[in-house]
């Protein structure tokens, strides 16, 4: 057996869509939602998904700095109502699996949340047999309305993520079947001097300045979208800092493409377990954590 | 050697607060020009230089006590300033906004003090009265609002610096 397994890493970013305004904003209340899951119970942790499969927060722990939040921790899901008899590799001899029908394999599934005074990235393993990106927004929305209800507060908005493109940016922008958003962030030094920059008076601001364009119900900003990245290859526009591009990608995945991600790495060799041939937790979680360094 | 410190002044500075400056010199020069009394704009021409005089004389001085403070004050954030870099390369070097500070001070030093001895020495070269008079005067007027607004500039620079918030 190999001591080592590739994990492919996915990094999303989560925003929260308020209903009536439709108006997104960074979902920077994962922090609480974390804090309260952790104080359920294990039972209480469990969320039913599709195909029989559960999962729950098994830990988080959170590490704050100056300016951002990181909060890393691992998924437990297990499928179950699945008991099929087992066949042993050498002998090829068959016998009826010990294991309840409500239970199942536990397969881990680490991921690393990153929350700056702009953002909230997510930057997860993909683990086949365990949980996705997706699957773990809605486990965090679905708690999220219990977090708010014990608090008596209404749930008015869904909690969406978008995948984050690492790929050639043009030639994912050119892929793409329509873009409805184009974001361009400007440096805020754009709003004074580089004595003004340094006198900390506009550190109370995000670190950005955001200009975002919106297409027309039904209609694509595409050549905008490409106009923006020219201007940011180009260089002639110094004080942009990131093009960041959201809409639906050929399958109809709703995709965000940004300029900060174009190079990053998307996998990482970890060493297994053993006994149990799981991929080792602290090593994952010291790899995802580096992985959300670079995120601003 | 004066041009060195012209050429590195354009080349530190943002492009777009230098066209702000230079539009609305621009705009008080064309407008003196626009709403001049034609009896006595001569006569007032020659206040200006001789007001000029004595405004540039104050302004150099003050310039010159903002540029020792610069260099002698032991202040941490002006110490601080000495390593901070800024977007602009000058002789392949990252300037830092110390650096800035001085070659921007030099600068309006400079054509201040330029500007002073033109002022003094207008009345024996120009006649106000002739087209060339004007001309010049035109010249005078756009640089001495260019240097004031140039200055004013370097002195909330230099506030922002010495009033840094400390997180």
């Amino acid at each position: 057996m190999p001591n080592t397994k590739t994990r492919k890493i996915s990094f999303n970013t989560i925003i929260k869509r308020q209903w009536s305004t439709r108006v997104e904003t960074p979902f920077f209340a994962i922090a609480d939602v974390i804090k309260y899951v952790l104080s359920l119970n294990k039972k209480g942790k469990q969320f039913e998904m599709k195909e029989d499969k559960f999962c729950l927060l098994q830990t988080a722990k959170a590490e704050r700095d100056v300016d951002t939040v990181l909060i890393s921790g691992f998924f437990k899901s297990a499928r179950h109502t699945f008991r099929p008899n087992l066949i042993d590799r050498q002998t090829g001899e068959e016998r009826p699996s010990p294991k309840r029908l409500s239970e199942g394999d536990i397969e881990k599934t680490h991921f690393a949340f990153k929350i700056t005074k702009s953002e909230v990235f997510l930057v997860v393993e993909i683990n086949g047999n365990g949980i996705s990106a997706n699957q773990i927004v809605e486990y965090f929305g679905a708690f999220t309305k219990k977090y708010l209800t014990s608090k008596g507060e209404p749930k008015n908005f869904t909690i969406v993520f978008f995948k984050i493109g690492r790929e050639d940016f043009l030639e994912e922008i050119k892929s793409m079947k329509t873009i409805r958003l184009a974001k361009v962030f400007f440096d805020k030094k754009l709003l004074g001097s580089n004595c003004l920059a340094f006198s900390n008076r506009t550190s109370n601001l995000q670190r950005d300045i955001e200009l975002t364009v919106k297409a027309e119900s039904r209609s694509d900003i595409t050549e905008t979208a490409i106009d923006f990245y020219n201007s940011f290859t180009n260089k002639t526009e110094k004080s942009i800092s990131k093009v960041r591009i959201e809409g639906k990608d050929r399958n109809g995945t709703e995709v965000a493409l940004d300029t900060s991600f174009m190079e990053k790495l998307d996998s990482v060799d970890v060493s297994i377990n053993a006994t149990t041939g799981e991929v080792e937790t602290t090593e994952m979680l010291s790899s995802l954590k580096a992985f959300t360094k670079d995120l601003k | 050697m004066w041009l060195l410190v012209f050429l590195e002044y354009f080349k530190i500075s943002n492009t777009k607060a230098l066209l702000i400056n230079f539009s609305i010199a621009a705009l008080i020069c064309v407008s003196i020009f626009y709403y001049r009394d034609p009896i006595n704009f001569a006569k007032y021409i020659d206040q200006f230089v001789s007001n000029s005089t004595s405004v540039l004389s104050l302004l150099v001085g003050f310039t010159v006590a903002m540029f020792t403070l610069l260099i002698t004050a032991s202040n941490p954030n002006i110490d601080e300033i000495k390593t901070v870099l800024t977007e602009f390369v000058l002789y392949n070097e990252k300037v830092s906004i110390y650096k800035m500070l001085l070659i921007k001070m030099v600068y309006i030093i400079l054509i201040e003090s330029i500007l002073l001895l033109f002022n003094l020495l207008y009345p024996f070269f120009f006649e106000a009265t002739t087209r060339v008079g004007k001309i010049f005067f035109g010249i005078d007027a756009f640089l001495t609002t260019h240097i004031i607004l140039a200055n004013i500039n370097n002195t909330v620079d230099l506030y922002f610096v010495l009033t840094k918030k400390n997180n």
